[in-house]
């Protein structure tokens, strides 16, 4: 059955309204209690954003006329108007992100989901993000921009994907869903990531660790942290063969491709690849030697950053 | 390097200068061995007459006994390496400064003409253990490849994962349908043996290109991972590893 939001706005407002316009004391401490009750009431029922804030829009039109109607102070309607809305959207988000951080810091209340999905937002800002997600189904917001939804990883992956698809242009999700026991792991996950996609120059879309396995497997282990370090450091002071590196890399390892994307000519790009080789001791014409330089070089260029 | 393994006039020299004791002589094998293992456990006790400050381990291994006898015979009369070898495996311990140990294993590798698979790691003496741990893992992943001188950087994805188990466990489980079809995982095998080179990988496998294709778009469609992708086709090959890498039969250090 859907949620009236307009009538319930209605119900609980409307005394508060008639207080304000015959100027009665106390309006004001009535205002807070009636606009966090139904706050809290939306949040329960799931009521997306953009729904509150029509109802309420609606609600203030439709009282302030009928409490006017035979007089009274339209000043003080107006900042009841005001002061409902502020609260119950107080009400309405705070609990929301409380909620958010109380799962992620490994206390969920009984009402929590069975499990979640945390999603790291990159290239846009978690408020903007938010909202697309609330059309698809209830999200949290925590205090550290984390994104959580109540479901398991495959449907938040769709919900992402849809989102994604959505918004368009630079943004890059990153998705890790746990028992909502262990949503702190699916965090520390999610910006892990984050943070490979991000140092490896990874296109926007939605990621999950299937599709940086060993490259956070590679960071991960300190022997091979190091190795990397000396493999790459030599190849970073020299900015040409690192973008001729990533340009083979993006064309797939297609030479004849990366020749035309780097306006050079073919014993030029074969020359430097030569000096790649001298080097690292790895060899770029080797696909699975040119996915390691990508993977140093991404994370030389992260460590070079801090 | 050969100087090191030749145990020259001017190392003798030197070592005559700066070490009042000695190592055991080298008829001495089982107590020069077990100096071996101890050194490779990491219990460096101190007593350390004679022994280098750092250290190249070549884990060492072969299909068939008689390459690994080889080892052991180059390095007889080095005075100044330890051995710890066992019938299809070993380990040797040769004085070496740092970034010098590949081109000493490929000294050693050379000298043997045989198939033996070699991982060669380095450190200074207290920290063999380590070292010893990298060779051994290092050389799990090389015994899938061709006979040859391996070092870290050669295998560092494979390296990662190997010791990374839930991300082995993973892959494991993204690679398992490939595998469960031999006519897929030799396609797989060929490709990489290529270098990801379809028109030699077809001619290994004897089969047409557009067959081969045909395999890696089947393989795309179990894993997710298209082949012609150098990350892909990595994440395919390290995906192998962790399903299948090789124990090595290195002997006990301890």
């Amino acid at each position: 059955m859907p949620f009236d939001v307009g009538r319930l706005l209605h119900e609980e407002f409307l005394a508060v309204y008639r207080a304000a316009a015959a100027d009665a004391d106390g309006w004001e401490d009535a205002a807070v209690t009636a606009a966090h009750r139904a706050g809290s009431r939306l949040r329960a029922a799931k009521t997306p954003v953009p729904q509150v804030v029509a109802a309420l829009r609606a609600a203030d039109g439709v009282l302030t006329e009928t409490v006017l109607d035979g007089g009274g102070d339209a000043r003080a309607v107006a900042a009841a108007g005001t002061a409902l809305a502020a609260e119950l959207m107080s009400a309405f988000c705070a609990a929301e992100d409380g909620l958010a951080d109380a799962v992620l810091a490994g206390d969920a209340p009984d009402s929590a989901a069975a499990s979640y999905a945390v999603v790291a937002v990159r290239g846009a800002l978690p408020e903007n993000v938010v909202n697309a997600f609330r059309r698809r189904g209830t999200v949290l917001l925590s205090s550290s921009g984390h994104l959580l939804l109540p479901v398991a990883e495959p449907a938040a992956l769709a919900a992402c994907r849809s989102v994604c698809a959505e918004l368009g242009g630079e943004v890059w999700l990153s998705v890790a869903g746990r028992p909502a026991a262990r949503v702190a792991l699916a965090r520390e996950e999610a910006d892990e990531i984050d943070a490979l996609v991000a140092s490896l120059g990874r296109p926007p879309g939605v990621y999950r660790i299937d599709d940086v396995l060993f490259e956070s497997a590679m960071t991960d282990t300190r022997e091979v942290r190091d190795e990397l370090d000396r493999v790459v450091a030599p190849l970073l002071a020299n900015p040409v063969l690192v973008d001729t590196v990533l340009a083979l890399l993006e064309a797939g390892g297609n030479r004849a491709s990366a020749v035309k994307k780097l306006f050079i000519h073919r014993s030029t790009i074969d020359y430097r690849l030569w000096q790649v080789e001298q080097l690292t001791g790895l060899s770029p014409v080797n696909p699975r030697d040119l996915a390691v330089l990508g993977t140093a070089i991404g994370m030389g260029r992260a460590n070079a950053w801090g | 390097m050969t100087t090191v393994l030749d145990s020259g006039l001017l190392g003798d020299l030197l070592r005559d200068i700066l070490s009042p004791f000695d190592l055991p002589p080298v008829e001495d094998v089982a107590t020069r061995r077990q100096l071996a293992g101890t050194l490779l456990s990491g219990r460096d006790n101190g007593s350390s007459d004679g022994l280098a400050l750092s250290y190249a381990v070549v884990a060492y291994c072969a299909s068939t006994e008689d390459p690994c006898a080889l080892v052991v015979e180059a390095l007889r009369d080095n005075h100044d390496a330890l051995v710890l070898d066992g019938v299809y495996g070993g380990y040797a311990l040769l004085p070496c400064p740092q970034d010098d140990q590949v081109a000493l294993a490929r000294a050693l590798h050379d000298r043997l003409g045989a198939d033996v698979w070699m991982a060669v790691s380095w450190a200074p003496r207290r920290d063999l253990a380590t070292a010893r741990a990298t060779a051994e893992d290092v050389l799990r992943i090389a015994f899938g490849r061709p006979p040859g001188v391996y070092e870290l950087r050669d295998v560092l994805a494979d390296f990662a994962v190997l010791r990374r188990p839930h991300v082995a466990a993973r892959l494991t489980r993204m690679i398992e349908p490939v595998v469960a079809e031999p006519m897929l995982l030799d396609a797989l095998r060929a490709f990489l043996a290529e270098d990801g080179n379809r028109t030699a990988a077809a001619r290994t496998l004897d089969v047409h290109r557009s067959t081969l294709d045909h395999r890696l778009r089947l393989i795309e469609r179990l894993t997710g991972c298209r082949p012609t992708s150098p990350r892909a086709l990595l994440t395919l090959s390290v995906a192998l590893t962790a399903h299948s890498a090789p124990e090595v039969p290195l002997p006990r250090t301890h």
